[in-house]
């Protein structure tokens, strides 16, 4: 199944049945109460002649909930007709005899024997059948089990065996601007993440040198056929350094080569991405236990629903406590391979600037066997990632405090992650691109400039609605009434002095640290007033995602006077009932993973079922 | 959007129905109907000096009538006389990012070379005449795949020049390369014969940095950008297929173009571009959203179909009402199959076209029966023709092919996307299948 395909057909398909519904709907109705055989073939011949879309609905019927849900994701069209959608599938679904009839006309869209029928709505959690208890002290809510192979990653984790590295065989033959025969190189890993490749007697490939005999161009990209049968491509490539020399008077020339931006696969498909990252402690926002022979641990977090997202948390060593704890990321696999790149940047973003947990460098690919099987580049190391909360706070957004788990045993942070998942699967997200500016706004502890840059980050939220525009950014009073528009309309209790502390970042961007009080000559942002604005601004823009999204749960204020929870702000004025019931139900979720015996490689309807 | 334009009494037939975007000016303004909002959208886009790093994507589903917004919305910015130096290339069955970013520089090297000298700012002539000496020589070796040369970075930027004048560092210095430098291996430097795409781009980005020297004006009444739309940028393939890798190299290369050309902080080039809706899907973080443009409706359809009565056909109603009924409603909802409908159709009956007899819906069937006999006879496709003929014979309207459809795609058969699967088109099979009854087919 070619997921963007059917996507693609389903856009072409779907408006005509959508504008011509009524009309469809008495059809199929009619289709539904023939009886003669010979009038149903006919009946369905002129359908398919009339509504040729039906076939799409077809190929709809045949996906998984996971395919369904993705394609429903996809599909630009407005949310009445979507549900149409949704109604005919399901109505073709539940009723062989029409399925039946449809497949005499459409024998390619409707194949029989028909194969199992989707579940319509997005994958639920199977509460019935857990009759797992979180260990005692923890929350008496039953927990939903992951799915057998997750499980087996995340307890592997947890031991530490699971310790992804890169087993590179030599080159047997390259692509670079043009194909490059029998090419044996040596490759290794760098500390940087790049993959080095040391060349001995083989031909030169087809770059340029320069003077300085470092690389020309970037951008150029080359693939590798590896010995072990595996594939390496890569986004850039460039020679770093070539030597001629010879030995007991053979000639030897040997040059170096670097390969950025990278992708190694061996051919399978992919259903977990796992990736390590420094991170803090982010116990309060956990909802996932993961129990195995030597006890369990809690401090876990996960994410349901496409794709999902599971955080692992690792102790390091005792002596090494100092430089926090480390996070394991799991991620599962939308599209089985490179394609997935851009989801997991998506995601690693929201994981960074939300839960301030590093982007990973490297992201490894494992199968259905949990074997390693991929292996892709994401980012160059990064630098330290700050909170802008309170220091050793994990979270930026969210209440997380230890007092915050005890007072509301709800894990808010699982419906944001959850909106600004689904924002960033839409073909326009409206938060990415400022979730991406916030992004870089955690990794420079300097005040003025987090402060600057949180405006900014701002001004490209309000840009996504369209009524702030670029040459707006360098006027305050139209950001404000911007601001105070959007706050209006969309009902969002906006933090006091978010207009105040959003001039103040205005005139530090402007001004760097004179723009404190630029009347004076020489001024500076003391500490208090630097932590006021950036709490202020942190604040506002959480509300405005809020607004944006439909997020109904609290967002992080400050911290408690009594340093026992946090002091939390409902941006929300009038929060849809819907909505909030969503978000309350995936606040109270919890899972658990445990140590299993090995079992059969899993499909992916299973794996629905059981709630990843 | 246009208004309605005046009936002319003359006809004009060849261009009746005509699928393509037109090319007169004036035609597209005519025939262009309704997208009211996205066109103002479009409008309001180009107004805003926005868009640095990103191309602006105009998208829609095939056959949807981007190209033909596209050009609509840059001639209303020229009447409206928006800013913009205009470049229009068209990416579609070009083959290799490399031609389209060739036909790029060409159209900026004339824009550059055709500057009038009282347009050059007092003064400056020595500026434009290094700028055009460096465009001139890039010239010799765009797209010319043959000649030996050596290509060099240039290893530092000027500040400025005698006059004070900044002036950015062109991005390479080339030479020829001799054979016998070639055979004795003597040159520092490999020696190519053909530019890189990198490269092209660089050379690109000089020529928009030349023009943004040239018309970056303090005065905001006299600066113009440069703004260049690429058509059908995913259809960049040679044989028409979307989403192709040199589909993704054109879009890297362009992103490069449409980020500022020099640290000199002159206008960056605007690129829009038309793509379909699943290549803009795939690749949102290298486009801005400027605008989708959704089906049109079936009003629409019969908006746009009675312009080119109006315009092409003195007036003269082509098909009855009910008969344009029954081909809209086997469109599909895609502008361009409608017209590509009608058009087979209007060509066929050329003697009721021009003394002006409407067709009806009997004539368009027994068209397609001729058509159909036709089909049968031509070996080329015989043998899909009894796949088909299998099919509807069995009720089916669905059929998986064992070999290309050749001539019959489009016409008889529509791609479901997935190998060798296809539809039969509805007219053509309640044709053949009432043919079939009467034991006119097999």
């Amino acid at each position: 199944m070619s997921w963007s395909r059917i996507l693609a057909q389903a856009e072409l398909d779907l408006p005509p049945l959508v504008r011509r519904k009524r009309a469809l709907l008495d059809r199929l109705a009619v289709l539904e109460q023939s009886t003669d055989p010979q009038q149903r073939k006919d009946l369905a011949w002129q359908l398919s002649l009339d509504f040729p879309g039906l076939g799409c609905i077809g190929e709809l019927v045949n996906l998984t909930a996971l395919d369904l849900h993705r394609i429903m994701l996809g599909l630009p069209v407005d949310d009445p007709a979507k549900q149409f959608v949704k109604e005919l599938v399901a109505r073709i679904s539940n009723k062989p005899a029409l399925y039946a009839a449809l497949g005499q006309a459409m024998p390619h869209s409707f194949p029989p024997p028909r194969l199992p029928g989707p579940e319509l709505s997005a994958p639920q959690i199977d509460l019935d059948g857990s009759d797992r208890t979180a260990p005692s002290g923890s929350s008496p809510r039953p927990r939903t089990p992951l799915s057998p192979l997750l499980s087996r990653l995340v307890v592997r984790l947890c031991r530490g065996e699971l310790q992804p590295s890169l087993p590179l065989a030599d080159s047997v033959k390259g692509h670079f601007a043009q194909e490059v025969p029998d090419l044996r190189l040596q490759l290794r890993l760098r500390d940087d993440f790049d993959i080095e490749a040391i060349a001995i007697n083989q031909p030169m490939v087809s770059v340029r040198k320069k003077t300085d005999q470092y690389t020309l161009p970037i951008r150029d990209q080359a693939a590798l056929d590896l010995a072990d049968g595996s594939q390496l491509l890569a986004d850039m490539f460039g020679i770093t350094s070539v030597q001629h020399d010879s030995k007991n008077g053979n000639p030897y020339h040997l040059w170096r080569g670097v390969f950025s931006n990278w992708f190694w696969w061996k051919q399978e498909a992919v259903r977990y991405w796992v990736a390590r990252s420094p991170a803090r402690d982010f116990y309060p926002t956990c909802n996932l236990n993961i129990e195995y022979e030597r006890g369990g641990s809690s401090g876990h977090l996960h994410l349901t629903e496409t794709p999902s997202v599971t955080v692992v948390s690792i102790d390091r060593p005792r002596e090494n406590r100092a430089q926090g704890h480390s996070a394991a990321i799991v991620i599962e696999s939308l599209h089985h391979g490179y394609e997935d790149r851009h989801m997991l940047w998506q995601l690693s973003v929201m994981l960074q600037s939300v839960l301030s947990i590093a982007m990973p460098s490297v992201f490894y690919g494992y199968n259905d066997r949990a074997e390693l099987c991929a292996a892709l580049q994401l980012s160059r190391p990064g630098s330290n990632v700050y909170d802008l909360a309170v220091p050793g706070a994990s979270c930026n957004f969210i209440p997380c405090l230890f007092g915050d788990s005890i007072k509301d045993q709800r894990v808010w942070v699982v419906p944001f992650l959850h909106r600004l998942r689904s924002d960033a699967q839409q073909r326009v997200s409206r938060t990415m691109e400022s979730l991406g500016f916030f992004r870089w706004v955690t990794e420079e502890p300097i005040h003025e400039f987090q402060i600057a840059k949180l405006g900014t980050t701002i001004r490209i939220l309000l840009h996504s609605e369209g009524v702030l525009r670029h040459d707006d950014y360098l006027n305050p009073a139209r950001v404000s009434q911007v601001l105070r528009s959007f706050a209006r309309t969309r009902g969002v209790r906006l933090p006091a002095g978010t207009e105040a502390a959003l001039e103040l970042s205005h005139r530090l961007a402007l001004l760097g640290s004179r723009g404190v009080a630029p009347g004076r000559l020489f001024s500076s942002l003391d500490l208090p007033q630097a932590d006021e604005a950036r709490r202020v601004l942190r604040t506002a823009y959480a509300s405005l995602i809020a607004g944006l999204l439909g997020y109904t749960g609290p967002l992080f204020w400050k911290m408690d006077a009594a340093r026992s929870g946090s002091e939390v702000h409902h941006a929300l004025l009038h929060p849809n009932p819907a909505d909030e019931r969503l978000d309350q139900a995936a606040a109270e979720e919890r899972f658990v993973a445990s140590e299993d015996e090995p079992t059969e490689p899993e499909s992916e309807p299973a794996a629905i079922q059981r709630g990843t | 959007m246009s208004t309605t334009p005046t009936p002319v009494k003359a006809k004009r037939l060849p261009l009746l129905f005509d699928h393509n975007p037109p090319e007169s000016e004036a035609l597209i303004l005519d025939l262009f109907c309704n997208r009211t909002m996205e066109m103002e959208r479009g409008l309001d886009g180009l107004r805003s000096p926005d868009g640095v790093g990103k191309i602006q994507a105009i998208y829609g589903l095939p056959r949807s009538g981007k190209s033909h917004f596209a050009r609509a919305l840059l001639l209303r910015a020229k009447q409206e006389r928006l800013p913009y130096l205009f470049v229009e290339v068209n990416a579609n069955n070009r083959g290799t990012a490399k031609s389209v970013l060739e036909e790029v520089f060409f159209k900026l090297w004339a824009l550059f070379r055709g500057v009038s000298p009282d347009d050059v700012p007092d003064g400056q002539t020595g500026v434009y005449d290094e700028y055009l000496a460096e465009l001139a020589q890039y010239e010799q070796i765009v797209g010319r795949d043959s000649a030996q040369f050596t290509i060099e970075r240039t290893a530092s930027r000027r500040e400025s020049t005698d006059g004070g004048l900044k002036l950015t560092q062109p991005p390479f210095e080339f030479s020829w390369t001799g054979k016998s430098e070639q055979e004795s291996g003597e040159t520092d430097a490999l020696s190519q014969s053909s530019l890189t795409e990198r490269e092209l781009t660089e050379i690109l980005r000089y020529a928009v940095d030349g023009l943004s020297w040239l018309y970056g004006s303090e005065d905001p009444e006299k600066a113009q950008q440069v703004l260049l739309l690429i058509d059908d940028l995913d259809l960049l393939d040679s044989k028409g297929r979307e989403g192709q890798p040199e589909s993704d190299v054109l879009v890297d290369h362009l992103r490069m173009l449409a980020e500022h050309p020099s640290l000199s902080g002159r206008q960056p080039c605007r690129v829009l571009a038309t793509i379909r809706n699943a290549s803009f899907t795939d690749r949102d973080k290298d486009y801005r959203d400027f605008v989708g443009l959704p089906l049109l409706e079936k009003e629409n359809h019969l908006e746009i179909y009675q312009r080119h009565i109006d315009l092409f056909n003195a007036g003269q109603p082509v098909f009855s009402a009910e008969t344009l009924d029954w081909l809209e409603d086997r469109s599909g909802g895609q502008v361009g199959i409608f017209l590509r409908r009608c058009h087979e159709i209007a060509v066929s009956f050329y003697s009721e076209l021009k003394a002006g007899k409407p067709i009806s819906i009997e004539q368009i069937k027994s068209y397609i029966k001729t058509d159909v006999r036709d089909y049968l006879r031509n070996a080329e496709v015989a043998g899909v023709m009894s796949e088909i003929l299998a099919a509807i014979r069995n009720g089916n309207t669905e059929l998986e092919l064992s070999e290309a459809p050749r001539a019959l795609e489009f016409k008889v058969l529509h791609h479901t996307g997935e190998a060798r699967k296809y539809r039969i088109n509805a007219m053509y099979a309640e044709v053949m299948r009432s043919m079939q009854q009467r034991s006119e087919l097999p």
